[in-house]
């Protein structure tokens, strides 16, 4: 039963990610534009999740109580809203441009987290965060195994719309534009608009990660907020296979897998007190999985499945 | 007034030492590198690591350094280059051999930056260091305020600008590397060896940003997470300045030095970094080349 | 008696930019010291990727590359000026943001003084260059920058120079004034390798030429005998009309 109920408990967390993931796949896999700002957009949406569905604080802006669904669209829609923001003045620029931007509103998006108190409690967060199924489903166990079962099914529901987008004309102009940067530019209000679509519908899928959180453990603050999280969702990606969505969802579980296991080995190996050391080599080696991959199976265990002839991939 | 100006010089001495190596990377690796901060950190614990060996940091001439730490300063340069330059070989050399995407080398880079802000954490832990507890007294020029240690700083980032300068127009090697910064390709049917210019910038680029860390370490203090602090800044000068040009980015570098310091002075000091992103979203609505960028 | 040895020999050349697409299908062709040969063909026959094959910047698959009798076969393109072979690329074959005289720096790999003595010649050669010496390349006209280009070349003292298109957008006029220079630098013992559009022009003052097609020589010839052929007038302005007439 602890087993039974700690395996659910990581397949949840697990799911969060692989949705980051696939809004990560999105935007890199398939259109070819970076986002260094994972976390940033996860952010957003914990902390919209958390003011839509959250009691009314009396030290903190909002509180709205409303129900988790609610707060799991507002996510997503408040999320997206800032990529459409942050992307406007720099996606029709090269890679290089998106990539500061978004590693910059991240960074904003901690500072405001961590520093405007009145509005977001500092470093205390948000709490008391309502939990769908809490109530209704008696013991926790059973509320977590309830959650699993709608974290499993929004996953599902994402990844067969994602696969029907990517399949149709406007998923092959994706590829089009991923192919060359250049060539894309010539493509010009086109390329520009399936660009800045991708980047606010993957962001969109992040904000939905944080609000997925947000409502898990009933709790939001800046200390889930670090650039860590975008790592490990680069490294799922790649990992799992950029360009396929099924990939995704397995590069999050195994890598979230390996994380939670080296903590378990490492804390069991290390003496106590130790715990800076442990969580640094955990990311030490997460780092050299990224990088390994990279060098030795950059197309992940899952590879896209190419529909683009072969011409159309030659480098310039 | 004039205090701000001067601790936005200081600030953007820091900022200039390390944005100088991020553009040469920039321009001539062609993707910007986000490990280029913790370049920064890398340099200020080795250079901490030859202070604590010595058992001092010294002290000359009123400043609350002296041996110890300018031979830490020389050494941390040298192995912060090592280290590039390893990195280089191990992992960027063969992602380009495999002409991977840019996309895939800033993916790298964010890798490697992390392994090495948690190396410094698995070898010294969180807590800040110092390499000396001596106080100096500031020194009070014309109504403004300033330690000796970062006139330090603002001398020997000025001096390295221009000897990097002199080294960029006059010496084969320097010019070469505009060469192929511009043009790879025209670089090595002039004769150039790009991979030997490549080398070279991995060295300047480390070595400039351990220099910043051992004077951020001397002005303020060392911890791990001091050079992925400057990143943001380091990136937003790029940007203002504009990306293909060298001189841009010191431009840049004394501008976000100074916002900073307005910031701090009359907003709110812990908003500090969001001032750069702010500057960027600015350059990049209104002349995306930045101010001494060439159109694309 | 045995025949000379080439400057410059192709030998069953197969070449390209990504395995399994040769451009160069088996390419064949000498220049003898002292020449003047060009390389003629339809747009896309390979003239670019014959020529940057030998400056080693697209990798050969199989055949010889020799300069003098040597095997340059892989060696690195920044090797080549070294051994004395100077390349002049059809596009971006200046350095736009660096100064006419750091341009020029940059091509002679030797010793300062050297350099110095080496420039003055090449001020002598192309007089308006001297003018523009401080000016950034990029602010040059069409012409003036296939001036910098050549002369760029030039600077190491090679004893071979391969150009592509070096006429390419230039007025008859400053064609014209540009195969002189040719001629020119000729006569100071360099072979020259030119592959061209303008038919007329280079054969005008080569020695000999070949006609590459998909990847293959199709014909070669003296400079007569292909001014005179109907094929060559064929393949290239696609009528019977020969280009001499
Ligand atoms: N960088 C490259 N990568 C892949 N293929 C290339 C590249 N450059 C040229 N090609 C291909 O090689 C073939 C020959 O090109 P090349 O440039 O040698 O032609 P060319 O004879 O010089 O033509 P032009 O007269 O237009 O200059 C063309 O089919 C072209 O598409
Ligand atoms: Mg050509």
């Amino acid at each position: 039963m602890d087993v039974l109920s700690y395996l659910v408990f990581f397949l949840v967390v697990a799911g969060i990610y692989a949705v980051a993931t696939l809004g990560l796949n999105l935007q890199w896999g398939f259109t070819g534009i970076m986002n260094v700002g994972v976390v940033g957009f996860f952010g957003v949406g914990a902390y919209t999740a958390a003011y839509v569905t959250g009691p009314n604080y009396p030290d903190a802006f909002g509180g709205f109580g409303l129900h988790p669904l609610v707060g799991y669209l507002a996510a997503m829609v408040v999320s997206g809203a800032v990529a459409f923001v942050v992307g406007l003045p720099t996606i029709r620029l090269k890679h290089d441009f998106l990539a500061i931007g978004t590693f910059g509103i991240a960074i904003c998006i901690q500072l405001v987290a961590m520093n405007w108190k009145s509005a977001t409690r500092g470093f205390d967060g948000l709490h008391s965060l309502p939990k769908p199924f809490a109530a209704a489903a008696g013991s926790p166990f059973a509320a977590n195994l309830a959650y699993l079962v709608m974290v499993v099914a929004i996953i599902l529901l994402v990844t067969l719309a994602l696969e029907r987008m990517v399949r149709s004309p406007w998923g092959r102009m994706l590829r089009a534009v991923r192919e060359d940067e250049t060539a894309s530019a010539a493509l010009g209000k086109d390329a520009f608009r399936v660009r800045l679509q991708t980047f606010v519908m993957g962001s969109g899928l992040m904000g939905l990660s944080g609000a997925l959180y947000a409502n898990f453990t009933g709790f939001v603050s800046p200390q889930d907020l670090l650039p860590i999280f975008t790592f490990q969702v680069f490294v799922m990606l790649v990992v799992g296979g950029s360009g396929n969505n099924w990939g995704a969802i397995l590069g999050a579980v195994v890598i979230w897998g390996l994380w939670t296991a080296t903590e378990t080995v490492l804390s069991a190996l290390l003496p106590p007190g130790l715990q800076q050391q442990v969580a640094a080599v955990r990311i030490v080696m997460v780092g050299l999985i990224l990088v390994a991959m990279l060098l030795l199976r950059p197309q992940g265990l899952l590879p896209e499945r190419r529909n683009v002839s072969p011409e159309a991939r030659l480098k310039p | 007034m004039m205090q701000v100006i001067a601790d936005g010089l200081v600030a953007a001495s820091f900022i200039t030492l390390g944005v100088v190596g991020l553009s040469m990377i920039y321009n001539i690796l062609n993707f910007p590198t986000f490990a280029q901060g913790d370049h920064i950190a890398v340099g200020a614990y080795f250079a901490l690591g030859v202070v604590a060996l010595a058992g001092t940091a010294g002290s000359v001439a009123g400043l609350s350094f002296g041996w110890p730490l300018i031979l830490g300063l020389f050494c941390a340069a040298v192995l912060t280059a090592v280290v590039a330059l390893a990195l280089d070989r191990a992992i960027f050399a063969q992602l380009r051999r495999r002409d991977a995407s840019r996309i895939s080398l800033i993916m790298a880079s964010f890798g490697v930056a992390l392994m090495l802000r948690y190396m410094i954490v698995m070898a010294a832990g969180h807590d800040p260091h110092y390499y000396a507890f001596a106080i100096t007294p500031a020194l009070n020029l014309g109504g403004v305020r300033i330690q000796p240690n970062e006139l330090i700083s603002i001398a020997v980032t000025v001096a390295m600008v221009v000897g990097l300068h002199l080294f960029l127009t006059r010496t084969w090697l320097g010019r070469s590397m505009r060469a192929v910064s511009e043009n790879p390709t025209l670089a090595r049917v002039n004769g150039i060896d790009v991979g030997r210019v490549v080398r070279w910038t991995w060295i300047i680029g480390a070595g400039m940003a351990a220099v910043a860390g051992v004077l951020l370490g001397v002005v303020v203090q060392i911890h791990p997470f001091m050079g992925f602090e400057l990143l943001l800044p380091m990136f937003a000068a790029l940007i203002v300045g504009g990306m293909t040009n060298i001189y841009g980015a010191v431009l840049g570098a004394v501008l976000i030095g100074l916002a900073e310091a307005l910031t701090i002075r009359y907003l709110a000091p812990e908003y500090r970094q969001a001032v750069s992103f702010i500057a960027v979203f600015v350059v990049l609505m209104v002349r995306p080349q930045g101010i001494l960028g060439e159109k694309p | 008696m045995s025949a000379p040895v080439p400057h410059l020999a192709v030998d069953d050349l197969v070449a390209g930019y990504v395995p399994d697409v040769p451009i160069l299908r088996g390419m064949t062709l000498s220049v003898a010291t002292g020449e003047i040969v060009t390389v003629l063909g339809p747009n896309g026959a390979g003239k670019s990727t014959l020529v940057k094959a030998v400056a080693g910047l697209v990798p050969a698959r199989s055949g010889e590359i020799r300069v003098k009798g040597g095997s340059i076969r892989g060696l690195a393109t920044h090797r080549l000026v070294a051994a004395g072979v100077a390349y002049v690329p059809q596009t971006e074959n200046v350095f736009t943001r660096l100064s006419v005289e750091e341009n020029l720096e940059l091509g002679g790999l030797s010793a300062p003084a050297e350099v110095r003595a080496r420039m003055a010649e090449m001020y002598a050669l192309f007089p308006d260059l001297a003018r523009l010496r401080r000016l950034a390349a990029g602010r040059l006209s069409g012409g003036q920058r296939q001036m910098v280009a050549v002369a760029r070349a030039l600077m190491a003292r090679p004893h071979l120079i391969m150009l592509d298109e070096p006429s390419a957008g230039l007025s008859p006029k400053l064609t014209e004034m540009v195969f002189q220079k040719l001629e020119e630098v000729r006569r100071t013992g360099v072979t020259l390798l030119v592959v061209e559009q303008n038919a007329r022009a280079a054969l005008a003052i080569s020695d000999r030429g070949y006609v590459l097609a998909e990847g293959r020589q199709r014909f070669t010839g003296t400079a007569r005998e292909l001014l005179s052929s109907p094929e060559v007038g064929e393949l290239y302005l696609g009528t019977r009309t020969r280009l001499a007439s």
